[in-house]
């Protein structure tokens, strides 16, 4: 085979060994979290810890584990992964089940589609969603942080794709069979695009975990934060200039690195965990709906 | 299909138009509604010693600490502060929302863009100009007027400047926040042990300091054999420089009467060039950091805390952060805090910002608005004032969270920490408590404990310890060592167009020379550049604000 002549060899390597370069510059900043999280206080603060702990110790995990906000921030985004990801992808379902028929069965779906690509290409802007979710009232609620954001059009269309690939023969078999349009939708169009589905799900499972702007500006009270928001007041640089004492007693309380790097590695350890396991459908769900036979 | 598209177009544009219309109308309603204003009018009890009854309600926007807990069953309305705001003055407090202290900004833009304002919060600067240009809040003036001396004091402690810039037109519309820009003027702090390993006396002249920089790089003060500590501390915003500029009569960024009695920017004076040039000199020296340039304060403080620098100016409050992590990582590290030093007979002064952490506005139309100067009232004699433990623990700090965080509207007495060190010591001295109030006592029990071996409450006997940095305070506050920056008021509109650009050329100039990337003389390179660029406009806005006060 080709892969024997020389040149391809010397390639092989050379990309193997360039990739892999690329693959630790990634995995480094995490190694690199980790060993601080493990590491004493006093050697975190002086910049001493590289990639293994310095006085290796679990307190900052301790710490965090035990003291109230991590955790119940953590409650507040399992509970919007749970119903934001449940929605999205219902509404998802059934916005790009009707779209991806033909102009001929659906005469509007042109319309609709353009209508909703308009929002991926224009935003009314921050202050007018504001209003919107003030005027709505769900303002501080968990839906404030699912209903904005409950049709992701850009999985419609991916899904839209995808669904339009499959055998129209299926469709037909199933309305002469006496199906309607719900049942051929979740008997027959769900169970056939499974990788679609995983793809999408993983997106908007990542989507809904890393989102931390709308809990900062929607939810009332830092209670009520987020995982990514909460992590977000914490680690964000203050201004170190125009600092009072009272400041500086806070500092002085939180500014321990240890427990930040403990609660940023937590923060990411669930999705970090999903990946793998979802990861085989993203590559075939993506690729799927982007050729036409 | 083209035409197609440009239909489906138009149709969202008006489509769009026209919800943005219905929206605007909504909103138009919706905000002369008296929505959330104080309830029934109260009788017009005056703000001193009077009860509202019944009880009125204020509403407010709050800002949220990590560091404060709330006990069981205790909220954000529901905590000593506010219960005892009702038991005292019957008024009940109600926040439509909290927010990290961090993204306080955002949040209340956004809140002020929307238009929907509660009866008082803590506004910024430029936000308090916004609102008052757009006719939004009370005027305080006759609130003021009738207010405790208490407050009043308070208020007038660092000068007249603060309760100067919440004055727009005459009107006082807003109570300032005063910060302590004067207690907080920074000073040298040095490693005393490794001043005694070079054999070196504490600094007195510019000179001196020079020395002690070139010691701390080339005689290994570390003992570690190895040319690897710096003399002086530079961040690459500059701000652990001011004290170093202020020795050479320099300023950076404040506006500062001239001869002509007209306001002149300070970065731009001849006095700045002399620093830079020596600064050059110590960075050719190898007595900075060579990634200055890419180090802001936190990397810097990896520095201080990892054994690199012996020698930075800062705030007298350093000795809590970060050098007590210092003090935790190396047993023998000593620190100590010196007034800053001049480079001629002249004596250095300190400069002085405004410093106002903020301002607490009022929405025009709220019934009581002298409501707010009880509520000052309170915080000034609980906090300030009082001198009996239990109250202490019930509203300061119960040694597990900074209940004083709970208040809802505060501010801070200039020269608290300075006085307070005097008072501890004397106690220390004489064994006599009796005139110490509860956060007093806080200190004094750290020190006395720091004394008995306790080095993890370093930092606060290098605060208010005998020879703690409030006492290099107490000696500027005595001499009065201040240079006070005249711009009081938040930034004009030509100055907030081109500031942003001017302050970058003056950083890169800065750090070009100081990095020995440029030669000194690029500095009036720079001047002129700085002028041509909007600085003579700008000066002349200011000048023009200055007359017109």
């Amino acid at each position: 085979m080709h892969y024997t002549t020389r040149p391809m060899r010397v390639f092989q390597w050379f990309n193997a060994f360039l990739l892999g370069l690329l693959a630790l510059l990634c995995v480094l900043p995490i190694i690199h979290i980790l060993a601080v999280s493990f590491s004493s206080s006093a050697a975190a603060t002086a910049g001493l810890v590289r990639f293994w702990p310095i006085d290796f110790n679990v307190k900052s995990y301790e710490f965090v584990l035990s003291s109230g906000l991590f955790l119940k921030s953590l409650l507040v985004t399992l509970e919007r992964v749970g119903i934001g990801v449940a929605v999205n992808m219902l509404l998802t379902l059934i916005t790009a089940y009707p779209l991806s028929k033909d102009s001929e069965r659906f005469k509007q779906r042109t319309i609709y589609t353009w209508f909703m690509l308009v929002t991926i290409l224009f935003s009314g802007g921050i202050v007018p969603l504001f209003m919107i979710v003030r005027e709505t009232g769900i303002m501080g609620s968990i839906w404030a942080l699912i209903l904005p954001g409950a049709v992701p059009v850009f999985n419609v269309i991916l899904l839209l794709n995808f669904f339009r690939n499959l055998p129209k023969e299926l469709e037909e078999a199933a309305f002469i069979d006496g199906a309607g349009h719900m049942s051929t939708l979740f008997r027959i169009f769900v169970p056939l695009s499974l990788p679609a589905l995983a793809t999408i799900g993983l997106l908007t499972v990542v989507n809904h975990w890393n989102a931390w702007f709308d809990g900062l500006i929607f939810m009332n009270s830092p209670d009520r934060y987020p995982l990514q928001s909460y992590l977000q007041t914490i680690i964000i640089q203050r201004d170190y200039s125009n600092m009072t004492e009272q400041d500086l007693k806070t500092m002085q309380l939180i500014s321990d690195r240890t427990i930040k790097s403990a609660q940023i590695f937590l923060g990411a350890l669930p999705i970090l965990l999903l990946y793998p396991f979802l990861q085989k459908y993203f590559v075939t769900g993506i690729t799927l709906g982007s050729v036409k036979e | 299909m083209k035409r197609k598209f440009t239909g489906i177009l138009i149709g969202a544009i008006i489509a769009t138009l026209s919800l943005a219309a219905c929206a605007n109308n909504s909103n138009d309603k919706a905000s002369p509604s008296p929505s959330q204003t104080s309830d029934a009018p109260a009788s017009p009890t005056g703000s001193t010693g009077g009860k509202y009854d019944p009880p009125i309600t204020l509403t407010t926007v709050n800002q949220s600490h990590p560091t404060v807990k709330y006990a069981d069953g205790d909220t954000v309305d529901n905590n000593p502060w506010t219960r005892e705001y009702e038991d005292r003055y019957g008024i009940k407090i109600k926040s439509l929302w909290s927010v990290d202290a961090t993204q306080w900004e955002q949040k209340t833009n956004l809140m002020i863009a929307t238009g929907d304002i509660p009866d008082f919060f803590q506004a910024t600067p430029v936000q308090f100009k916004q609102l008052a240009e757009a006719d939004l809040l009370h005027d305080l003036s006759a609130a003021y007027d009738s207010a405790p001396e208490r407050v009043k004091s308070l208020l007038n402690e660092g000068g007249s400047a603060a309760l100067d810039s919440a004055k727009i037109g005459g009107k006082l519309l807003a109570i300032p926040f005063t910060g302590t820009p004067k207690e907080g003027a920074q000073m040298i702090w040095i490693r005393t042990d490794w001043l005694k390993k070079v054999n070196l006396s504490e600094p007195k002249t510019m000179d001196d300091l020079l020395k002690i920089s070139e010691a701390f790089t080339t005689q290994d003060p570390d003992g570690n054999n190895k040319n690897d500590t710096f003399g002086l501390a530079v961040d690459n915003a500059f701000s652990t420089l001011t004290g170093f500029f202020n020795g050479f009569h320099a300023y950076n960024n404040i506006w500062i009467k001239g001869q002509d009695g007209k306001l002149a920017y300070s970065s731009i004076q001849p006095e700045m060039k002399t620093a830079l040039g020596i600064l050059q000199e110590m960075f050719k020296n190898k007595q900075i950091d060579p990634e200055f340039g890419s180090k802001d304060f936190s990397k810097v403080i990896e520095s201080i805390v990892s054994g690199k620098i012996g020698m930075f100016f800062n705030s007298p409050f350093s000795g809590l952060y970060p050098l007590q992590q210092n003090i935790d990582q190396d047993p023998n590290a000593e620190w100590k805090a010196f007034p800053i030093v001049s480079n001629d007979a002249e004596p250095a002064k300190n400069q002085a910002a405004l410093g106002t952490i903020g301002y607490w506005v009022v929405k025009k139309g709220t019934k009581n608005p002298e409501a707010l100067f009880s509520m000052l009232d309170m915080w000034t004699e609980i906090f300030y004032e009082n001198k009996d433990p239990e109250i202490n623990s019930k509203f300061v700090n119960d040694g597990n969270t900074e209940i004083w965080q709970m208040n809802k509207i505060a501010a801070y007495r200039a020269f608290k920490n300075t006085d307070q060190r005097i008072k501890v010591i004397k106690a220390l001295d004489s064994g006599d408590t009796s005139d110490l109030t509860g956060d007093d006592m806080g200190v004094y029990d750290k020190i006395q404990k720091f004394e008995a071996g306790d080095r993890s409450l370093w930092g606060w006997n290098a605060i208010f310890g005998k020879d703690g940095s409030m006492g290099v305070t107490d000696q500027y506050r005595q001499l009065n060592a201040y240079l006070s920056d005249e711009f009081i008021t938040s930034p004009l509109t030509l100055m907030s167009e081109r500031s942003a650009d001017m302050n970058k050329i003056q950083l890169e100039t800065f750090t070009k020379i100081i990095f020995n990337a440029a030669p000194i003389d690029e500095f009036d390179k720079f001047v002129t550049e700085w002028k041509k660029r909007g600085g003579d406009a700008v000066t002349e806005e200011v000048n023009e604000w200055y007359a017109n006060r």
